[in-house]
């Protein structure tokens, strides 16, 4: 029982082979399926299309330009008078290259 | 600490959606599952790669459901177990035209190509369930308790299994002088 244990034990590990992967596993990558779930897919669709319909009835373009128009007046009225915070700047520059760098590196991995 | 990085990657995967995670554990597996394949089909290369490749899509879409219960590997195994059967299943059902004697023209080509003929000729002379056991016990060096896991099996099934499997192998390998050459 023994000798046949180690007989086979031997012949097996004489037998056991590592299997070189020679693109297996770039195919299996290929071939797999997006994970993006169904329900959330459908709920976002839904939300812009509710965005898209509030922006068009509540004249979402003329909001737009009214407020730049007024953030342009206020700038150039107040140009003279305004003090620029280096630390608020380097810390907005650092979340907007985060959320580049981020969004860069989704898009690489779809 | 294997175990521990393959829970990190699962994590990244259900998490984050990140497939550069699972790509590292497809690498991790893909010899122990494809030579699993590859001892269950007796040396048919592409039908183990096309099981192998089936299994991990199937273990990706259902990651989120893994409780690592028994360990990423053995649950891996699982999966492919299960792909193993239903293939043979879906065999079954399309045997209409005398699948034995196709099966095995085609056995004995694949078995002739390959280097390893020894083994899966050995392997043939076993029935599916004592194959498996074998496979997994001595060429994936799996406890009886895992290869339990694995199977479905309850222990005693798995030990006879492997008893009688393991005496057919060596009333093989003896007729063949293996015993002479050790």
């Amino acid at each position: 029982m023994k000798d046949n244990d180690t007989l086979l034990k031997q012949f097996m590990d004489a037998n056991r082979q590592e299997i070189a992967d020679n693109g297996f596993s770039r195919r299996v990558m290929h071939r797999l399926p997006c994970r993006h779930n169904r329900a959330a897919q459908i709920l976002n669709a839904l939300c812009a299309v509710v965005s898209v319909f509030l922006f068009v009835t509540f004249d979402g373009i003329q909001a737009i330009i009214e407020v730049m128009r007024n953030v342009l007046v206020y700038t150039i009225q107040h140009v003279g008078t305004l003090h620029i915070d280096i630390k608020t700047m380097v810390v907005l520059f650092c979340l907007v290259f985060f959320f580049t760098v981020r969004l860069a590196w989704q898009h690489v991995d779809d | 600490m294997g175990q521990i990085n393959d829970i990190s990657l699962i994590a990244q995967v259900v998490a984050f959606g990140n497939k550069r995670a699972f790509d590292k554990l497809v690498c991790k597996y893909q010899s122990p599952l494809r030579r699993f394949f590859l001892n269950l089909t007796c040396g048919d290369t592409a039908l183990s790669d096309d099981l192998a490749q089936e299994t991990f899509i199937k273990a990706y879409t259902s990651l989120s459901s893994f409780k690592n219960l028994s360990g990423f590997s053995t649950w891996l195994f699982r999966i492919g177990y299960n792909q193993f059967y239903d293939y043979l299943r879906s065999q079954k059902e399309t045997s209409d035209l005398e699948a034995a004697e196709v099966d095995g023209e085609y056995k004995v080509e694949q078995v002739s190509l390959s280097s390893k003929m020894d083994v899966y000729c050995a392997l043939k002379t076993l029935k599916e369930a004592e194959r498996m056991c074998i496979t997994l016990f001595y060429m994936e060096d799996m406890s009886i308790d895992k290869i339990a896991d694995v199977t479905g099996y309850p222990i005693g099934t798995v030990k006879s299994h492997l008893s009688r499997g393991r005496e057919k192998m060596t009333t093989y390998l003896k007729n063949n002088g293996y015993d002479e050459r050790q």
